[in-house]
């Protein structure tokens, strides 16, 4: 057999050299003994470290319990056929073998630029220790930086179409079905949003364009954007602003923007005048009266209501003696703030009956106006009279034909003008003594020829026009304080006789719960609890849009 | 001792310390009618002097790197350098008005935080363990002692010319090579363990001949062990000396990068 060996260098130089050794023998020994046949350097070489030999016309590598091991395509072995192509491997040095018949060539890389002892790896350490050399350069490291940061903030983005990484903030629950859609409120365009992408949802109402029509010259004061006002992308409490400084900038001294206003300055919650009432006159003109303006502070309306009495305990009721509570006649109205209207039929009619005829037990006239209650009084008692007796007519005697007539005195007949006379007698009583005058103004109207022939009533009743709202420009709710007895607010009611009592809290019991910052215990306060700035309208439906456009924030 | 922490007795700490405690009061004192944001004009400011500081704050690195400053000033800057970095971290979510959610706006923050927070680290490590390296080397820099090293690893090999396979074993239980990886270096493990009993019992195995030499490679392995140690000391402490700036520098060019960013999109969907 025959092994040659090839040794190719790489030098350091650059150049590249071939040194070629010719073994003619059956077994080629191989170690860094002197008695070797291939020697190799090395601490781990042992001094016979491997042996090829030829057997049955193979060459076959085996490991003489060598340091560093044989190792063939990187596994460890003990005896190995070699083959075409494999890679022996001798502690550090290695070799690729080729057997062409009876002839093994191995062919050894040796690269000199590559460090092969250990002094060699040593002396190049003292470079690789520097970080410089283990990491990667600052250069690269700085450029895959910026690259990376921006394909992440900016290119990715706009490519995926994807902008939300972008916001600022998360939407307000209100507006959070447009958080995909930036173009439904931004033009991207470096300007602010336009008060129109507002308004194709939100319909502007008037409280800041009537002060610009008062007074121009603050125009620039109050002719803000929506968003100056209402932040987004800043959480839900940002939307509508509660600072009470949005309302004191002007309200702090009104009249120095507003030259003709009746209304007194309000700085703050606590500096904040009493209650003023809208109260109607007699003649329909409403004035704003100051609950401390006790001489002024009389409700005009007509009618006569004595709390007092209806407050008493046991005091006499349809049937069996009641104690009435506020809430008998002072009910939640269904939007939940306001109470409903005070009505005779639901409240008060179940007690004051308005009957007019004990042979008429159970009938009431309706709580109408006065001519439909004289014709509901003749109506009735036209029909009691026919009841009782053969109806008459005011020209004479009605015959069956054929039959004798029966004497006049016999009959009992009812005229018209009997029928009218019981209808109007029970009128008078109830206008003018048991029922309306009980609560009503009352007035008798001049005698007129045609009145019978027209039923019409002889009384008629001033219109009592009881205020809906006492103070139409603030907010309450009578649903969020449940929990508070009625008397603890309106504490004179029980004492009042007269209608002529406003029995309003005044802000003194307000107070006891509500202040203007976050004081300890109290209710924090600002304007809008009370007032809006602009009430909300509801949108014309020409701009209404389904659920699926808004999603889209298409127009 | 004066640091650049505490350089010219904390003058930038106090000056940064003054600046916080009034942009603080400014923000608090600010209520602007949609809540403070970055959308305010105290927002605006801010911002404008957060980007303002980090523009200063990079062009320290370019400035370090010229040999023109005197290390005077250069302290006075790198203290100034470190108080104003520090200093960002508070300014930044006042100029936000603390508002931080999952986008490139807080991811700018975020880099902001790792930068402060490794420069921290780096500066802290300075001042703690610059005093520890000078005292370590006591003489023996890092390259001379590789020098050392090399030189015992020559004479090891030397000894090993011609020697029985039981001498090499002998020298390979005895002998290490250091291992530099960023992990050895940073833990300060670049010599490997070493086992004591079987070296001796690999020397009493030695053939008589070859004894003599055995007790010679063993007491220069024993000295080039000694070196090492000394090596990996000094090599943790350079490693952690300057580690902190591949994580400083390239996370600073990312915050560039970001608040870049930052400041088109916000201006773009105002």
């Amino acid at each position: 057999m025959t092994v040659r060996l090839l040794r190719h260098t790489r030098t350091q130089n650059g150049s590249s050299e071939l040194v070629g050794q010719i073994f003619e023998k059956d077994v080629v020994l191989i170690g860094r003994g002197a008695d070797c046949d291939l020697i190799l350097d090395g601490r781990d070489v042992s001094l016979r470290h491997a042996q090829i030999s030829w057997r049955d016309h193979t060459f076959v590598i085996e490991d003489l319990n060598s340091l560093g091991g044989v190792m063939v395509d990187g596994k460890l072995i003990k005896r190995h056929v070699i083959a075409t192509g494999d890679l022996l491997r001798l502690a550090n040095h290695e070799f690729t073998a080729a057997i062409n018949g009876d002839l093994l060539e191995l062919t050894a890389q040796i690269d000199e630029t590559q460090p092969v002892s250990s002094e060699e790896r040593i002396a190049n350490q003292v470079v690789s220790l520097d970080l410089r050399r283990m990491l990667p350069s600052m250069r690269t490291l700085g450029w895959s930086a910026i690259i990376l940061t921006a394909l992440a903030v900016a290119v990715v983005p706009l490519l995926a179409g994807r902008k939300d990484p972008w916001s600022s903030g998360p939407l307000t629950s209100q507006h959070k079905m447009l958080e995909k859609q930036c173009a439904a409120c931004h033009d991207g365009n470096f300007t602010k949003i336009s008060d129109s992408k507002c308004q194709s949802c939100h319909e502007l109402s008037q409280h800041a364009e009537d002060f610009v029509k008062a007074a121009p010259a603050h125009r620039d004061v109050i002719n803000q954007s929506c968003v100056s006002c209402h932040a987004e992308h800043n959480g839900d409490s940002a939307l509508i602003s509660r600072q009470p400084k949005l309302c004191s900038t002007c309200h702090a001294d009104l009249k120095a923007v507003h030259v003709d206003t009746k209304m007194q300055n309000v700085v703050s919650w606590s500096q904040h005048p009493e209650f003023s009432v809208s109260l109607t006159n007699a003649a329909g003109e409403t004035a704003r009266v100051s609950l401390e303006d006790k001489e002024r502070l009389v409700d005009t309306t007509p009618l006569k209501l004595n709390h007092q009495i209806h407050l008493k305990k046991n005091i006499r009721g349809k049937d069996s003696p009641v104690t009435l509570q506020c809430r008998d006649c002072h009910l939640l109205a269904s939007d939940g703030r306001t109470l409903e209207a005070v009505s005779m039929v639901k409240n008060c009619q179940s007690c004051h009956a308005l009957e007019f005829d004990s042979r008429l037990a159970g009938v009431e006239v309706p709580h109408a106006k006065p001519d439909q209650v004289y014709q509901f009084l003749y109506a009735q008692y036209a029909q009691l009279m026919l009841a009782d007796g053969p109806s008459v007519d005011t020209d004479g005697v009605r015959q069956k034909p054929g039959s004798q007539p029966r004497p006049v005195s016999d009959q009992r007949v009812y005229t018209r003008a009997e029928v009218q006379k019981a209808a109007r007698s029970a009128e008078a009583e109830l206008f003018t003594r048991t029922a309306c005058k009980l609560c009503h103004e009352i007035s008798e109207l001049p005698p007129s020829p045609d009145r019978d022939i027209m039923n019409s009533s002889r009384y008629a009743v001033v219109a009592p026009q009881v205020p809906e709202t006492w103070m139409p420009a603030a907010i309450f709710s009578h649903g969020a304080h449940e929990e508070v007895s009625c008397e603890s607010c309106h504490s004179n009611t029980r004492n009042s006789k007269s209608t002529t009592d406003v029995l309003l809290p005044s802000i003194k019991e307000c107070r006891l719960c509500h202040a203007e910052h976050s004081t300890l215990g109290k209710v924090t306060s600002d304007c809008v609890l009370c007032h809006s700035y602009h009430d909300s309208r509801a949108l014309p439906e020409s701009k209404k849009r389904t659920i699926e456009q808004i999603i889209e924030g298409a127009r | 001792m004066e640091t650049f922490f505490s350089h010219r007795r904390y003058r930038w700490f106090w000056i940064n310390l003054i600046a916080i405690v009034i942009l603080t009061a400014v923000y608090f004192i600010d209520q602007p009618i949609g809540g403070r944001s970055g959308s305010t004009w105290v927002g605006y400011i801010y911002g404008f002097i957060a980007t303002a500081a980090i523009l200063y704050l990079m062009w320290f690195g370019v400035r370090k790197r010229s040999y023109t400053t005197s290390s005077n000033t250069l302290k006075g800057c790198l203290s100034a350098h470190v108080w104003l970095g520090v200093s960002m971290a508070i300014v930044v979510p006042l100029h936000a008005g603390f508002a931080f959610d999952w986008n490139i706006h807080s991811l700018a923050y975020l880099l902001m935080l790792i930068v402060v927070i490794s420069g921290i680290y780096g500066a802290v490590n300075y001042v703690r363990l610059a005093p520890l390296i000078a005292a370590h080397r006591g003489g023996g820099h890092s390259s001379e002692l590789l020098d050392g090293i090399q030189r015992l690893s020559r004479d090891i090999s030397s000894h090993c010319k011609g020697k029985s396979d039981d001498f090499l074993k002998l020298v390979r239980a005895a002998d290490f090579e250091i291992q530099p990886t960023l992990w050895t270096c940073c833990r300060g493990r670049l010599v490997p363990k070493f086992d004591s009993s079987s070296t001796s019992e690999l020397l009493a195995k030695l053939d008589s001949s070859e004894q003599g030499d055995g007790l010679k490679v063993v007491s220069l392995t024993a000295r080039k062990r000694e070196l090492g140690l000394r090596l990996q000391q000094d090599v943790r402490l350079l490693t952690i000396l300057k580690l902190w700036l591949w994580v400083h520098l390239p996370f600073s060019l990312a915050l560039v990068v970001c608040v870049a960013a930052h400041i088109v999109i916000v201006f773009m969907y105002r």
